[in-house]
């Protein structure tokens, strides 16, 4: 049993956060109440968290087991995603208080975050196509409002319509998605329908499930700015700080969540997995690359979403659900860090650790720390894995992260030749390795049977995955050394192109025709 | 190099002179915004502004109205600031009150060949070329935001926007057809260009400057942030001409709209009837700001009007015993309130105002670093070097270089393109300790009973053998007889600098102490301490007739104005002898803060926790990540006053006032005062006017709302996603929500000296006159007695104010 049933203190925060944004409170009102119903979310996600598997027994009435399984379900998935963003909520309101101290709106600000955490909340114990369309929705309104914070600004209202667009785009191929699943096989219970789809092979999937499964996909995209539907998402940061937080550390993480919540179904389809792949990968690809150029924190780390955002996705397209789940909670912890801290940046460069180190022009480092990080990744791989023989996907992920460590040692024996910052770098890394491997086998074992377990992809597929992979391979080896060239034009007119995102959000723009003016004479 | 015929190169220069320099965030030091008009009178500079800028130098009229109606104003204030003008009182109110209900609206100044092409496009090209322009630079100057730098740097500013507008293609997508082409047909050379460009339009002397001048401030952020740099250039390394080449830039735009544009003969025509008659002007526009400019000097003179009336009132105060101790502070508005409540706590000490570097201007370099820290105000160049040490330099420096390079590579790896991905999916998770200890910061309770400044970072040990002893002997001399304490030192002199904590604020250092070039003041008061207390120094300074007794001893300390704690810098240095008597001024210190917390508490909004304790509700302000108002810095300044602290003794200036000691007596040919006049009050002018103007234009001189500021390039910050680089204040810096904490008060100097000495000094310095004459700023003379007894007019002429004061007090009372 992976599924905690559900009692009435379990909804209890939700409804509170929806309490805190009612208008006629005051604003400390509105603001104790928002705090008091994320610190009992922590309660609650974190009791879910350790309950997990374990039925709840008493007679009570708040703890009292009531059948509200068809509308909520707290299984492992659930809890882990519920936990999170109790815990980035509870920050981002705290921030909230005194960072927007002042404003006119500062109580519309407080109750806009708390209906956005609620529905947020609200999506990640749905069990219920309808409960879950309403919180999928739901999200887009609280954002929606959150955006127009201030509406005076002409850039912030052009991000809300952009948003606005491919939002209902999303919603409708959701919307149609769940009604094919209904069709099909005619019930809106999450967990019933997940056992039906479980009893399918590959290829005997109905065309209708078939179907549902792409427009899942599609509405995962979309919501989660996968190009080129990201136009919006470097705009938002015309809405306050702790907006981004949010968004870039919750509400882009619906996307993923979807696909994770219906992995049973994407893992049978035979096409989802193959666009997720495509579209992760080069979104992942496209937010890395213009990230790495962008000359603004805020806006650096809008690109730097939409790659991780991607890479996630690819990563739930391999299949590796568990190390999908991992990324995305990672990255909601770490990004939200990064937008509230954005200011600290100039602290940083006051003590000169801000810019980043060049590129290398010599080639005799590259043996040596090619010799380390493998030894360095196949020991411990074999350490956590008993065996070099991994599966295929777990081979692909595994590769990253030694690119990662690669460039790193890279830079370390050629800036960094000292005894000490060797012996530091070194021992970096080989943190980065065990943890990746200790946390890849804590929410693998956490999420259990929740997501389906690794399946060996075709051939054709794997020659598709490792191209990939050389194309991961090739950027990081571009950003780390110096290729001597002679057409120095062509690559940084490449730079000029990916500083501007390839032009995506400029078409966008076009079509919505953004500089229109009315202007006085 | 193309040589410009000279009439050219003299507009180009005055157009470039007109726009003030700016400082990037690390060295954030205030700076008067309109500081190239200072030959220009306040009024015109601000018909100026607004024609060709959209800048707004006054409130709007509902401000004045208001402060009316509260009576601030008054009529007679009205009347006086009508001055010569022949204005019948009721019809005026009557025009003011109609403006006021306008709606105001920004108008479009038609100087530009791109505003008027925006006009008959529908379609805001003014807007793409700030968001262009202002990406370029982003780009072009970053050092260390983006991860991956650029390979092929151009560090001509023309040739490199020449490269990236012809690449970028998004000009074209947003409808400009053959931008990138007219681009890249323009020659190689800016100067080339500018000279065929502008004799293309043909306009005379004044008009060439006045639309030069207006294309800049289509990006006042940064015009002025290029302007800096040529400032600085010039002051230490070599003649750099940034500025010019950005002209070029801005001049590409217009030469699109000329030539290549679609409707190009229309706006061609518009453009040219609008400079017919010269410099195009909205008489509207005029016409209002006309009415606002005399309610904001009748605001100035009710301001003067209750600063006079509260001198009066107050007593001066005599004191005959010898002081305990002596404690110098910076001229500093922040350092007023403190002074007043650590005299308070304990009358034995003896505070004393100065620039706070203490006149030591040094160049600081830190251990293990290539980055050299001028500590001292911008407009001087720094002098001699000071650079850190330790007991083991050698093997510390190796740590600390070797420490920051693993910071760097870590920072490649960590946001590099993939490898990011290999970093965010094993340690993203330790992010979660992290974010819980940002947000629920510790040590803040621990800290108030022991240590209330958080300065528990490392002492610096500072290497002084780049400075020889004549050096230190004569900066000793000037700055002992500055700060007036040559004949007579207490056993201890303390040397207080200041300086700020914020946490996750972009604008810190604009809280730190602006005379040490915008960083905290501890390292030129440590500087001081080392050679006041240096046998060598004191055996040399015994020689030209300064005698620092045997027992004195100066220590460094440094005020935190954010905690209102005062640290002796460096315990280690303070011999058995003086460690009793150092305790007790150290508990003085300690009440003072309460006191000065209290008294600060007011204008902080504390409310929404009543229950809470208020000393560590102000204090965990330096450990909050979330907090937009850490302390108010300099807002409120208005007035700055030159005399002896006994005439301002006890008297409540509310953290407002800028206070330097000075005793006309014992300055013989009064080049004390020149100087003071030159540096310090120079320096309080620029900090007065960029709140002034940080206040009255929130968008074009202040840098808008905090909480949408995103750093940029690592110089300044930008609000949401794009546009110019914002200069200034941030609005946060002087509105708390529901009113203007910085009034619009031009600055009051007030000069305890006799009239033919000021007009002396007038007369030698033309630029400081001209700040007078033109009403930048305001100068009052001080009598004997300490009342404000004359106002500077204009003209070297003086009026006498204490028989008009005193009738007002007579009516008061």
């Amino acid at each position: 049993m992976t599924e905690l049933k559900i009692s009435l203190v379990t909804i209890l925060p939700t409804l509170l956060l929806f309490l805190a944004s009612v208008r006629y409170l005051t604003l400390n009102q509105n603001y104790r109440i928002a705090i008091a119903a994320l610190y009992l979310s922590l309660l609650t996600g974190f009791g879910a968290l350790a309950l997990n598997g374990i039925e709840l027994n008493t007679d009570s009435f708040l703890f009292k087991i009531y059948d509200l399984q068809p509308f909520y379900q707290f299984d492992a998935l659930s809890s882990i995603i519920y936990s999170m963003i109790a815990l980035i909520g509870l920050v981002v309101v705290r921030y909230s208080r005194h960072y927007l101290d002042g404003e006119k709106r500062h109580k519309r600000f407080i109750s806009d975050l708390s209906i956005t955490i609620a529905f947020v909340q609200m999506l990640s114990v749905s069990g219920n196509l309808i409960t879950l369309f309403i919180a999928w929705t739901g999200t887009s309104y609280g954002l929606h409002r959150l955006i127009l914070f201030y509406s005076d600004r002409k850039k912030a209202r052009l991000a809300a319509r952009k948003k606005f667009i491919v939002a209902r785009l999303g919603d409708v191929s959701l919307l149609l998605a769940f009604v094919f699943i209904y069709l099909q096989l005619g019930t809106s219970n999450l967990q019933v329908i997940l056992d039906q789809i479980k009893i399918y092979s590959i290829s005997e999937l109905p065309f209708k499930l078939e179907l549902a499964g792409l427009l899942i996909v599609i509405a995962a995209c979309l919501k989660s700015v996968q190009v080129p539907f990201h136009g919006w998402l470097p705009d938002v940061i015309e809405a306050p700080t702790p907006v981004s937080a949010l968004l870039h550390a919750g509400l882009l993480n619906a996307g993923p969540f979807l696909i994770l919540r219906f992995s049973g179904l994407i893992d049978l389809s035979s096409y989802s997995s193959v666009i997720l792949i495509t579209v992760g990968s080069i979104s992942a690809v496209f937010g890395a690359i213009s990230s790495s150029l962008q000359p603004s924190v805020k806006s650096s780390l809008a690109y730097s979403s939409i790659g991780h955002m991607g890479f996630t996705l690819f990563i739930s397209g391999l299949g590796i659900y568990s190390a999908s789940l991992l990324h995305l909670v990672s990255h909601s912890f770490y990004k939200a860090h990064a937008f509230l801290s954005s200011g600290s940046l100039i602290e940083k460069i006051r003590s000169g650790v801000a810019a980043p180190i060049e590129r290398i022009n010599k080639s005799n480092h590259i043996l040596p720390a090619l010799f380390l990080s493998g030894l360095m990744f196949l020991t411990f791989t074999f350490t956590w894995q008993g065996t070099l023989y991994l599966s295929f996907q777990m081979l692909v992920l595994s590769a990253i992260i030694f690119l990662g460590i690669l460039s790193l040692n890279l830079k370390t024996f050629a800036y960094s030749p000292d005894k000490r910052s060797v012996l530091h770098l070194t021992f970096t890394s080989a943190i980065v390795i065990n943890c990746f491997y200790l946390f890849e086998h804590l929410f693998e074992h956490y999420l259990g049977t929740v997501v389906p377990a690794i399946k060996d992809p075709q051939n054709g597929l794997k020659i598709y995955i490792i191209g990939i992979l050389l194309l991961f391979a090739a950027i990081v080896f571009a950003q780390s050394v110096l290729i001597k060239t002679k057409n120095r034009s062509f690559i940084s007119q490449w730079e000029v192109h990916f500083r501007n995102g390839l032009y995506m959000n400029q078409w966008f723009n076009r079509f919505m025709n953004s500089l229109y003016t009315k202007r006085l004479n | 190099m193309q040589i410009l015929n000279s009439k050219f190169q003299k507009n180009l220069d005055n157009a470039v002179g007109r726009i003030a320099p700016s400082w990037p965030l690390k060295n954030l030091v205030a700076v008067n915004p309109y500081m190239g008009f200072t030959d220009t009178s306040f009024n015109k500079a601000s018909e100026i502004l607004a024609q060709r800028g959209n800048i707004r130098t006054t409130m709007p009229v509902g401000f004045y109205l208001e402060n009316l109606k509260s009576g601030v104003i008054t009529k007679e204030d009205l009347l006086k600031s009508f001055d010569k003008q022949t204005i019948n009182l009721e019809s005026f109110l009557k025009k003011a009150e109609l403006l006021g209900q306008k709606k105001f609206e920004l108008r479009n100044n038609q100087h530009s060949l791109t505003e008027i092409a925006s006009d008959t496009d529908k379609q805001d090209w003014c807007e793409l070329l700030t968001d262009r322009v202002s990406f370029w630079a982003a780009a072009h100057f970053d050092k260390s935001v983006s991860v991956w730098n650029k390979m092929h740097l151009v560090n001509d500013l023309y040739r490199s926007w020449k490269k990236e507008a012809s690449a970028d293609r998004t000009t074209e997508i947003m409808g400009l057809k053959g931008f990138r082409s007219s681009i890249k047909d323009l020659p190689e050379d800016h100067l080339e260009f500018l000279e065929s460009f502008m004799s293309e339009l043909n306009l005379g002397s004044d008009e060439t400057e006045a639309y030069i001048h207006s294309v800049l401030l289509k990006i006042p952020g940064w015009s002025s942030y290029l302007s800096g740099l040529d400032f600085t250039g010039n002051l230490y390394e070599s003649k750099t001409t940034h500025l010019q080449e950005f002209v070029a830039v801005l001049l590409s735009w217009e030469n699109y709209f000329l030539k290549h544009s679609v409707n190009k003969e229309n706006i061609k025509a518009i453009w040219y009837r609008n400079w017919y008659y010269g410099e195009p002007e909205n008489r509207e526009t005029i016409d209002e700001l006309k009415i606002t400019l005399i309610l904001q000097r009748a605001f100035d003179l009710a301001n003067q009007r209750i600063l006079k009336t509260k001198f009066l009132k107050h007593k001066t105060h005599h004191s005959k015993s010898k002081p305990s101790a002596q404690a110098i502070f910076c001229i500093d508005v922040r350092s007023e309130a403190f002074r007043r409540n650590l005299e308070m706590v304990n009358p034995e000490i003896e505070t004393i105002g100065f620039a706070g570097f203490f006149g030591f201007s040094i160049k600081y370099t830190p251990l293990g670093s290539e980055n050299q820290l001028n500590l001292c105000p911008v407009l001087i160049p720094s002098k001699v070097a000071v650079s850190e040490t330790s007991d083991q330099p050698e093997s510390e420096e190796k740590k600390r270089v070797s420490q920051k390079r693993i910071s760097r590579i870590w920072k490649s790896f960590r946001s590099g393109a993939i490898t990011s991905f290999a970093f965010v999916s094993p340690l993203g998770l330790t992010f979660v300790p992290k974010i819980l200890k940002d947000s629920f910061p510790t040590g803040i309770k621990r800290n108030f009973n022991k240590d209330t400044s958080f300065h528990a970072e490392s002492k610096p040990i500072l290497d002084l053998s780049g400075i020889n002893l004549d050096e230190k002997v004569a900066m000793a001399v000037s700055a002992l007889v500055g700060m007036g304490i040559k004949d007579n030192m207490s056993r201890l002199i303390l040397l207080t600098g200041h300086g700020s904590t914020s946490k996750n604020n972009p604008h810190a250092s604009g809280l730190d102490c602006g005379a040490c070039g915008g960083h905290s003041g501890k390292l030129n008061a440590l500087t001081a301490q080392y050679i006041f207390n240096d046998p060598l120094v004191r055996c040399e300074l015994r020689e030209k007739g300064i005698f620092i007794p045997d027992e004195t001893l100066f220590v460094a300390c440094l005020h935190n104005t954010t905690t209102d704690g005062v640290d002796v810098i460096d315990e280690s240095l303070i011999p058995e002898s003086h460690k009793e008597e150092l305790e007790a001024i150290k508990k003085s210190f300690l009440e003072a803060g309460n006191l000065n917390r209290l008294e600060r508490s007011s204008r902080l909004n504390l409310q929404y926790n009543p229950d809470s304790n208020k000393d560590i509700l102000i204090m965990s302000r330096a450990k909050d990540w979330s907090q937009i108002r850490p302390e108010w810095g300099l807002a409120g300044c208005h007035s700055f006053i030159i005399a002896q602290r006994k005439h301002t003794k006890g008297l409540k200036l509310n953290g407002r006032s800028f206070l330097h000691s000075y005793h006309w007596k014992s300055d013989q040919d009064y080049k004390l005062l020149e100087s003071i006049i030159m540096a310090p009050m120079m320096v309080t002018s620029w900090i007065n006017l960029q709140y002034y103007a940080s206040t009255t234009d929130t968008q074009k001189f202040g840098s808008g709302n905090k909480t949408l500021h995103n750093i940029t390039s690592g110089i300044g910050v930008i609000e949401g996603s794009g546009g110019d680089l914002r200069i200034g204040l941030p609005l946060q810096s002087v509105h708390n929500g529901k009113s203007f904490e910085h009034l619009p008060i031009r600055l009051n100097v007030v000069i305890e000296a006799p009239i033919s000495a000021i007009n002396d000094i007038l007369s030698k310095q033309d630029s400081i006159r001209q700040l007078f004459d033109n009403e930048w700023i305001f100068l009052h003379r001080m009598d004997e007695e300490g009342r404000i007894s004359h106002t500077y007019t204009k003209n070297l002429q003086w009026e006498n104010e204490l028989k008009e004061t005193m009738i007002t007090m007579e009516t008061v009372l």
